[in-house]
């Protein structure tokens, strides 16, 4: 079905949630291929971040349970954009700490 | 201004708090009546200058989804920013992109602005903890949150609405990140959201705020838009189970106009964007852009008029900023210059000219309208010229009134144009006439003039100069005539009726346009104990062959009149017709034509009258009123065509009893040959 084999259809990829996930971008052959990754693999994929390269070519960001990497990276081509939890971290101390408005 | 640090949820409800303490009567605060899980209550504000009453509302949305920080930001520096420039009557400067000081003015005394920055907060505030988090924070079925943007009521069960080649499973797994919840509206962020929408009537436009993608989009988010086939719509349940797939035959309904407005208004967005700083997103329908969604804010907010018509169209659209969801501080800065660029623009376009031709005297322009569509008081024929239309015709509280048209003769067409906008516009206005019909199909027009009306005020309206209509033809059977004004101007455009292509296209066009409106009000001079004979015609549209109610309603009839109805017997011939209180009588001789008589009440109906498409039968009604009715008064006469429940158009006789010397006049029957007509 629109470039996915039968072997990557009737398998699912367990995922392993207590390693974390990546934030990925993934290169897909077509759109239709989103449904395919949402079955197969716990995956949260953020459709706004669709960038069609040409009339069948996309680019989507998702975030990736770290355990699937490997096998998805045999199948697709992905590229990691960072570790989800530490740029969770590291965007908490982009927040204000204080109520500036309090202050006025 | 360099970015200071994201604001959090506490700042975010102490900024509209002291913009609202410090601008009493510009910036009101508004509490959410349902409170988050976590037990926090949020507000927006309205932002509302000036002293015009009756405004065009925006409601800009952020913080549905809980690490989509930044959008928060965006509202609360555009609420600031906007108070600040108004009250120093300053212009705003966004990088390279500028509003003067007159654009604020036009938009904060024209607009009501209302901005809910922080929808989710027990999400945003978990968030902000270092947890990435997307939706609220309410536990059920072992797991925690529902998707806020996918639990709004438009095809939130989306196994049973779409085509089952797509996967959904996403939105019914509570683990999920997009879990819908266990049922629309379950949630109090998306309740809170509905609640602005019904408690303030006059939103027109509606922006939701998230990240990321760089994208700026507008409705439908289920399937492709198309203007041509209205059956096919997201409440129609034939078309479950074929929804989401491109290219197919099922694609979602949307008027050309109001695809042509959403289209404009994005485009506008995204060009007052790269002025900023050279940024281009990517627009385009939410369908194309990323794909089916189910249950989420957009594509509810603009069904709204399509599910019940009573509620206003809200143009609605979706911005994605950013390349991801908490950009360090530096590139936040220049996103929150982009957004709010691109929402002043839209402010901008909510403050522009909207032009009107009422529909009924209680039409205030409101899309869809709900009342009368065939009796418009704006639209007036007078057989001389009148000497100040200004003056004579400029009290719109009231229907002057048309003269009867005089067959042969010049006769003078007026036309009152309103202006629902804040700023003053010109308009050019089309008139044209048809004969008597009970709706008044655009195959039936015939085209009398264009007149250009100049400088229609803000929240006003003017009277046009006299149109000739020059020697009236003699439409043949009837001196009677339906006359239809439309009006476009440079931001508002003509309404296009080329794609009326069933009865249902016509009801929904007549009723999503406010640029169009006739008048099917016609009078008949009668004496104490004498007939009137209304000729008209009834329409079928092209399409399916529909089956039509005709509503003959005398009702306000003198007690003792009579009514009949004249029509070929072909008509009534289909089994299913049924006569409501009109009786048939036993025919001597096989006559092409019949009369049939209204019962008690003078008020009968024609059920499943079967009109083939694209044919107007003529009919014809004669009223005799007694000899007790009361001469100088006028009685109505109402002539109604409906599909199903729906009012297709009407045909309003006003009968006045006049008093004279010479003898009642007897209309023999078949004066009036009944004919079929092509359209």
């Amino acid at each position: 079905m629109n470039g996915i084999s039968n072997s990557i259809k009737n398998k699912t990829v367990k995922s392993k949630d207590n390693n974390g996930r990546w934030w990925v971008r993934i290169h897909l052959a077509s759109i239709q291929e989103i449904p395919q990754l949402q079955k197969k693999y716990k995956i949260e994929i953020f459709p706004p971040s669709f960038r069609r390269i040409d009339k069948k070519n996309v680019l989507v960001d998702a975030y990736i349970s770290k355990g699937v990497l490997d096998d998805m990276k045999s199948k697709y081509t992905v590229r990691i954009l960072g570790d989800v939890e530490k740029l969770a971290k590291q965007a908490s101390t982009y927040v204000s700490k204080v109520n500036r408005y309090k202050k006025k | 201004m360099p970015f200071e640090p994201y604001l959090n949820v506490e700042e975010i409800e102490s900024a509209m708090e002291t913009a609202a303490i410090n601008n009493p009567g510009l910036c009101q605060l508004i509490t959410l009546p349902n409170l988050t899980y976590e037990g926090r209550t949020t507000h927006a504000v309205r932002i509302s200058g000036g002293t015009l009453a009756d405004r065009t509302g925006v409601l800009l949305l952020g913080g549905v989804h809980a690490r989509e920080w930044g959008s928060s930001d965006i509202l609360i520096a555009f609420m600031e920013n906007i108070i600040e420039a108004y009250n120093n009557g300053t212009g705003l400067s966004y990088q390279g992109k500028t509003y003067s000081s007159a654009e604020v003015q036009q938009i904060v005394e024209n607009v009501d602005i209302f901005i809910f920055p922080d929808a989710n907060p027990d999400g945003k505030a978990f968030s902000q903890g270092g947890t990435d988090w997307r939706k609220n924070r309410r536990p059920l079925n072992g797991e925690i949150g529902v998707d806020v943007n996918r639990n709004y009521d438009f095809l939130w069960d989306a196994n049973v609405y779409f085509d089952p080649s797509l996967y959904f499973g996403y939105l019914y797994t509570p683990s999920s990140g997009t879990y819908h919840g266990p049922s629309p509206f379950s949630e109090a962020e998306s309740q809170n959201i509905k609640w602005l929408i019904d408690t303030y009537p006059n939103i027109a436009f509606f922006v939701d705020i998230h990240s990321y993608g760089q994208k700026i989009m507008y409705v439908w988010g289920n399937d492709e838009n198309q203007s041509t086939y209205s059956e096919h719509n997201f409440s129609n349940s034939a078309f479950n189970g074929q929804r989401g797939v491109p290219g197919d035959v099922y694609s979602e309904f949307i008027f050309d106009t109001d695809a042509q407005k959403i289209v404009n208004a994005a485009n506008r967005m995204n060009n007052a964007l790269f002025s900023v700083r050279g940024k281009s997103y990517s627009t385009g329908q939410i369908f194309h852009q990323v794909g089916v969604s189910a249950g989420a804010s957009a594509s509810y907010v603009f069904s709204r008029h399509f599910s019940n018509s009573s509620q206003r169209k809200v143009f609605a659209f979706g911005i994605e900023w950013g390349q991801a969801f908490q950009p360090p501080p530096v590139e936040m800065t220049n996103i929150i210059d982009d957004i709010d660029a691109a929402l002043t623009e839209m402010c901008l376009c909510a403050s522009e000219p909207n032009i009107f031709i009422r529909d009924s005297l209680g039409d205030t322009g409101k899309e869809p309208s709900t009342g009368s569509i065939s009796a418009s008081p704006d639209i007036i024929v007078r057989k001389l010229p009148v000497a100040s239309p200004e003056v004579d015709l400029g009290d719109i509280t009231v229907d002057p009134g048309s003269d009867k048209v005089e067959i042969g003769n010049d006769n003078y067409l007026y036309v009152r144009v309103h202006n629902q906008g804040g700023m003053p516009s010109d308009a050019a206005v089309r008139l044209y006439y048809a004969p008597l019909t009970t709706s008044c199909s655009p195959a039936l027009w015939h085209f009398i003039d264009e007149v250009d009306i100049t400088n229609i005020p803000a929240e006003g309206y003017k009277v046009s100069g006299a149109v000739t209509w020059p020697h009236v033809p003699d439409p043949g059977t009837s001196h009677h005539f339906c006359l239809i004004a439309v009006c476009g101007s440079t931001v508002d455009s003509f309404p296009d009726t080329t794609m009326i292509d069933s009865a249902s296209d016509f009801i929904q066009f007549m009723r999503n346009s406010n640029n169009i409106a006739y008048r099917n009000v016609t009078f008949e001079d009668v004496l104490p104990d004498g007939w009137a004979e209304i000729p008209f015609v009834v329409t079928g549209f092209p399409g399916k062959r529909e089956r039509y109610n005709l509503v003959l309603d005398g009702s306000k009839l003198p007690e003792d009149s009579r009514v009949e109805l004249k029509t070929e017997r072909r008509i009534l011939k289909t089994k299913d017709t049924k006569l409501e209180n009109i009786k048939t009588p036993a025919p001597r001789e096989k006559t092409k034509e019949i009369f049939l008589k209204i019962g008690k009440g003078n008020l009968g109906t024609i059920r499943n009258l079967r009109i083939a498409p694209r044919t107007t039968p003529q009919l014809v009604i004669r009223i005799h009123l007694p000899k007790n009715a009361k001469p100088a008064k006028e009685y109505p006469f109402l002539i109604v065509q409906q599909l199903g429940r729906k009012t297709l158009g009407q045909i309003t006789v006003l009968l006045r009893c006049v008093t004279g010397k010479k003898k009642p006049h007897h209309v023999k029957r078949r004066t009036v040959s009944l004919s079929k007509k092509k359209t």
